[in-house]
């Protein structure tokens, strides 16, 4: 699941041109899962633009935002959105890049995506992959300091790491003591001797482009 | 004798620390480390310290160095990649500079400069194998090098006896070279002796960091700002108490050092603004002759 949060909706209306007409769209994905881009959140945006005077055309909850098969289908469900100028969409990057793409349309962001992360009995859970192409979590007995330490560490914490709590700040833990915790429950303490070498960030970037047949 | 020298025998050593300037005006910083000649072994250089700003820790050495100073010069791996640490390393070895402390450094969030990406390509225990590397006349690619270092290189630890992650990771970088190890600032020489049992074994040699209180005001700063270093109350009170806090701060400091010179194989002097009583605290010590 990609997380996202709402920006500050009266910075961004202050920067959109009162000439364009807008359609609001949501991603019934994550965005809707974590509330911040779901018909609720959507509808509001909406009512909000229409209170501030702009034009406010529709708007529409895309099943997934980052995975559109025909941009025809949704115009077809949604005739209003041929009088948009332009999109305001509460999806992850992704969902503003590929309706970008499909569309042909100017996009404004509504959401800042902040990591890939989780929910789990009600609970997100941040950061816990950063997408780094070199997969090794097994090793961490299943949590990713590359993700989850602010510094990426591999190789055990920084001197900052003081009764479990991490160094930027009291109400976040230090990753490292909850792979220690795991260690010594699994009676394994392996992570904390072996000698992790640098991450590989050569196969982050690909050279064969960003466009690949499925 | 020179510090890398003075490691290699087994010898007490004195280091202690100055900051580089924010700016570039480096007559404080002169007459700081002047009030150091002749009473330590080398000068640490701190690499933007506690992610504030300051000039270069390259620059500050070299500047040290022509006035005839040793220096221990600090490389973190929160601002240079692994290229430029390593390229940084060879130009820091031309210039002189012969000791490296390793560390992993303060996240950019504690700093000064807001918004700042963090690098941390590597951390501190890759750095310091690749100061190996450097040392064999190898990259980190383990490709060779027209010409290598023959750097001391050495690492920081939190001497608490009872933090075993951190115990393990100190391990860990005396496995990856870290041959000597300053400590944060020691109050309690009784932990800290149970600390030095716990490590006896790895070879290294452990200096023990000293940061002396000259006031209430130097007990908040570390109150506030160095999170993990408790001082005991009686210190506070002894502070608080007397008449003159600067007299008794080097009382405090001597006091310590002479609890720990049968322990560690050194002492760090770290004040926190000046060195203006560093040497009385070393007299008073014994640790000058
Ligand atoms: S190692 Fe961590 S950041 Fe990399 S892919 Fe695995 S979980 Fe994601
Ligand atoms: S305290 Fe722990 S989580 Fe925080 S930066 Fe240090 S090692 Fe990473």
């Amino acid at each position: 699941m990609i997380i996202s949060r709402q920006k500050d909706l009266q910075v961004l209306f202050e920067g959109l041109s009162p000439d364009d007409s807008f359609f609001v769209i949501g991603c019934g994905k994550c965005a809707k899962k974590l509330r911040v881009g779901g018909q609720k959140e959507v509808e509001e945006v909406f009512w909000r633009l229409v209170d501030r005077g702009f034009r406010a055309v529709g708007w529409y909850v895309i099943s997934t935002a980052c995975s559109i098969n025909s941009w025809e289908e949704i115009a077809s469900e949604k005739p209003e959105i041929d009088d948009a100028t332009a999109f305001l969409v509460m999806a992850c990057g992704n969902g503003v890049s590929v309706i970008n793409r499909v569309s042909g349309m100017k996009a404004y962001p509504l959401l800042d995506t902040t990591s890939i992360g989780g929910v789990c009995d009600d609970y997100m859970l941040h950061e816990q992959c950063a997408a780094c192409a070199d997969c090794n979590i097994h090793l961490y007995h299943g949590i990713c300091p590359y993700a989850q330490c602010p510094k990426g560490l591999q190789n055990g914490p920084c001197g900052g790491s003081i009764d479990g709590v991490c160094e930027i700040g009291s109400e976040r833990s230090c990753v490292w003591a909850q792979i220690y915790e795991e260690a010594e429950k699994s009676e394994n303490l392996e992570v904390f001797t072996e000698f992790h070498p640098p991450k590989d960030h050569s196969k982050k970037v690909r050279r064969e482009g960003l466009i690949e047949k499925i | 004798m020179d510090f890398k020298r003075k490691i290699e025998t087994g010898k007490l050593v004195v280091t202690t620390e100055v900051a580089p300037p924010r700016g570039t005006d480096t007559t404080l910083l002169i007459e700081e480390a002047d009030l150091l000649s002749g009473c330590v072994d080398a000068l640490n250089v701190s690499d933007n310290q506690r992610s504030i700003m300051r000039m270069s820790p390259l620059g500050v050495a070299h500047v040290l160095q022509e006035q005839g100073h040793e220096v221990i010069l600090h490389t973190t791996c929160r601002d240079r990649n692994r290229l430029a640490l390593q390229s940084d390393l060879l130009g820091a070895w031309n210039l002189g500079v012969r000791n490296i402390l390793a560390m992993t450094g303060d996240h950019p969030l504690l700093g000064d400069t807001m918004g700042t990406k963090p690098v941390y390509d590597l951390d501190s225990t890759q750095l310091l194998q690749a100061i190996q590397n450097l040392n064999r006349g190898h990259d980190i690619m383990n490709r060779r090098l027209d010409g290598g270092t023959g750097f001391m290189a050495g690492a920081v630890v939190r001497p608490d006896p009872n933090d075993k992650m951190q115990l393990l990771r100190l391990k860990r970088k005396v496995s990856c070279g870290a041959r000597f190890i300053q400590t944060q600032p020691v109050y309690n020489t009784e932990e800290f002796k149970e600390f030095i049992e716990k490590v006896s074994h790895l070879n290294t040699h452990i200096i023990a960091g000293i940061l002396p209180i000259f006031s209430l005001k130097t007990v908040k700063f570390i109150n506030d700002k160095l999170p993990g270093i408790i001082i005991p109350q009686e210190v506070v009170e002894r502070i608080k108490n007397s008449t003159d806090p600067a007299e008794e701060g080097i009382e405090l400091a001597a006091e310590t050092i002479k609890k720990l010179q049968d322990v560690a194989g050194g002492v760090h002097i770290m004040p926190i603004i000046t060195h203006q009583h560093t040497e009385a605290i070393l007299k008073r010590a014994g640790m000058l002759h």
